[in-house]
């Protein structure tokens, strides 16, 4: 009985001590970018920056673009079809919003970046752990978290938001030039009301979320890049940690905007 | 090296300038279609109660939103104080005594707040100007005064359910007269009541009794008039059988010739009786005499009772033909008992085997 005890007061202390952790792990982040920003030697990290919005950013254009314009297609398509026989034919405008700018763009970017980004950071965090780099750096007096962790957050969180608004663009008017091929619409009047829909809430809650996604990704992927110690074998383990935490933390975060947006 | 890592820096940059360009193409768009940067002028109303009022509800005139309400509160009055704007655009067109008018609609279609203008072309009321609503004395003076013009309304719905309320109430009426109809109808039945059909079964039900009664007392009178008869009958017979018993002794002359010329016999008895033998016949003729008076008699009772009895019998021939009338109408009516009974086939026994199959 007393070992179960202990057992469970141990798991309890380290967990409490693993929040601490990575709260003085995101506090030291956020204190890096800042100075990161003040510097404004672009050639210090800012290389990769490039690369990590390059490799996150860009190369995810594609499925993103893909991804978005099916979904307006699909949510065009069926609204306009199914709605006016309501009487509510212009529910489409806010349905598309909804789904596109302020509920699903936001989360499925984040998905489709934990799925690539975030795994690529852990594993990648974890092979600099195991080959010794970070201990080079360390030794030519270079921050590691300046260095690596910060361009990364950046890059991610940067590239998050970006892909979200291009989410949004190819979600709201791609699909709409798609849709001219199967059922046409007047391009005036869809913008018209598109515009008279969206809010500025939407938007904000859709930049707030993209933002918080990105903060919480690269968070997690480089926490648990840092924590492989010096097994190659550990590096899967992280990886797939880091891609489940982000999930679960990108949903939390979600619900969490979300009911302040209504409340 | 890669093109793309060659040109890492212009993609990135094309990418990041897309992108913020999209959004802020996008929030200007919202802010020209949603007029952020545009002048509106702010004006104050006054309503009976909240009800079908909200913040952001639109104000239109002639169908076009021309400008929302910002803010509702109640005053110390109880009234309801509405602040809201018209759009820059749609200024010019506030004119003196104008109105307001909160339209509503019973099952929550169309509707809204709708601006009426002054029919008087003026200068735009100034800025914080107050609007009277129509639920004010003021809207409504100015209604009176013909100073504002309130265009009926073409919600279909509104007008639809106006043409249906008199049709209901017609409906209702009818209802109404039915029901008491029927309550009428049954009170007659009942022979309550001071309708005509009530009359009716009342005069009839006493004739009936009326007509049992007659029927009772002349049962009466023709028994005793039977019992009557039957005395006179026999005394006629026993008349008539003293009759043939003397027409029997006549016919025999020795033995009436012997009997009268006899000393003894009745001839000489006869003249020889003192009297008694006339006496007697005297007394069978008075006999006879006061019969045939009482047969005079009865004769002439039969005929003053023949008319009346007529009369009943033809009285009582009339109110049963009267009540035959009113039941064949009692059951012809359509509101009672469910119309008239439909009449079932009597089956013949003549009938063949493939009448039946063939009959519909």
């Amino acid at each position: 009985m007393s070992r179960i005890l202990e057992h469970i007061g141990n798991r309890v202390l380290m967990g409490i001590f693993q929040a601490f952790y990575a709260a003085g792990y995101f506090w030291e982040i956020l204190v890096e970018t800042g100075r990161f920003i003040r510097r404004r030697q672009f050639g210090y990290g800012y290389r990769v920056l490039l690369m990590q919005i390059l490799f996150t950013g860009v190369e995810a254009l594609g499925v993103i673009a893909i991804i978005s314009l099916a979904l307006g297609v699909v949510i065009i398509v069926q609204g306009s079809s199914i709605l006016p026989q309501f009487g509510q034919g212009k529910l489409v405008y806010a349905i598309l919003i909804t789904i596109i700018t302020r509920e699903l763009g936001p989360i499925l970017t984040a998905f489709i970046i934990i799925a690539r980004s975030g795994t690529a950071i852990a594993t990648e965090l974890g092979n600099a752990i195991v080959s010794h780099e970070i201990e080079a750096y360390v030794s030519f007096g270079i921050n590691p978290i300046a260095y690596l962790i910060v361009p990364r957050f950046l890059g991610v969180t940067i590239s998050l938001v970006l892909l979200n608004l291009y989410f949004n663009l190819f979600g709201l008017l791609g699909s709409f030039l798609v849709t001219q091929f199967i059922y046409p619409l007047q391009m005036q009047e869809y913008l018209f009301n598109l515009l008279n829909t969206l809010k500025t809430q939407d938007v904000l809650s859709s930049l707030v979320k993209s933002i918080s996604f990105g903060v919480i990704i690269s968070t997690t992927a480089t926490y648990y890049g840092f924590k492989v110690e010096r097994s190659t074998t550990e590096i899967p383990q992280v990886a797939i940690k880091a891609v489940g935490r982000s999930f679960i933390f990108c949903i939390l975060a979600d619900a969490v905007i979300t009911l302040v947006y209504y409340v | 090296m890669k093109f793309k890592i060659r040109f890492a820096s212009q993609i990135v940059g094309i990418f990041v300038i897309v992108g913020v360009l999209f959004l802020a193409t996008v929030l200007v768009l919202m802010g020209i279609n949603q007029r952020w940067f545009a002048k509106n002028y702010y004006f104050k109303s006054r309503f009976f109660s909240a009800n079908g009022l909200s913040v952001g509800m639109p104000i239109t005139f002639k169908g076009f939103t021309i400008g929302k309400i910002t803010k509702l509160s109640l005053t110390p009055e109880n009234a309801v104080e509405v602040d809201f704007y018209i759009q820059d655009t749609f200024y010019p067109k506030v004119y003196e005594n104008s109105v307001l008018q909160l339209q509503s609609n019973p099952l929550g279609l169309g509707g809204g707040l709708v601006f009426h203008q002054g029919k008087k072309p003026t200068e735009p009321l100034p800025e914080n100007s107050y609007i009277p609503s129509l639920d004010t004395l003021e809207g409504k003076s100015l209604v009176m005064e013909k100073l504002v013009e309130i265009p009926k309304t073409e919600d279909a719905v509104t007008r639809l359910l106006g043409e249906i309320d008199p049709i209901l109430e017609n409906l209702n009426k009818v209802l109404v007269s039915v029901h008491t109809l029927l309550g009428t109808v049954t009170t007659s039945l009942e022979g309550r009541g001071s309708s005509p059909l009530a009359g009716t079964l009342r005069q009839s039900e006493k004739i009936t009794e009326q007509i049992a009664l007659t029927t009772k007392s002349l049962n009466q009178s023709i028994d005793q008039l039977m019992a009557n008869a039957t005395g006179i009958t026999t005394d006629l017979a026993d008349i008539t059988h003293n009759l043939k018993e003397g027409t029997e002794v006549l016919r025999d002359p020795t033995g009436l010739v012997q009997k009268l010329l006899d000393p003894k016999g009745s001839l000489a008895t006869f003249f020889d009786d003192n009297n008694r033998l006339f006496d007697q016949i005297e007394g069978i003729l008075k006999q006879v005499h006061a019969n045939l008076a009482e047969l005079q008699q009865f004769t002439s009772f039969l005929n003053t009772t023949q008319p009346r009895v007529l009369g009943a019998l033809e009285e009582g021939r009339q109110a049963i033909r009267k009540g035959q009338d009113v039941l064949e109408g009692l059951r012809n009516n359509p509101f009672l008992r469910g119309g008239i009974a439909p009449k079932q086939p009597i089956p013949t026994t003549q009938q063949g085997y493939r009448m039946e199959e063939v009959s519909p």
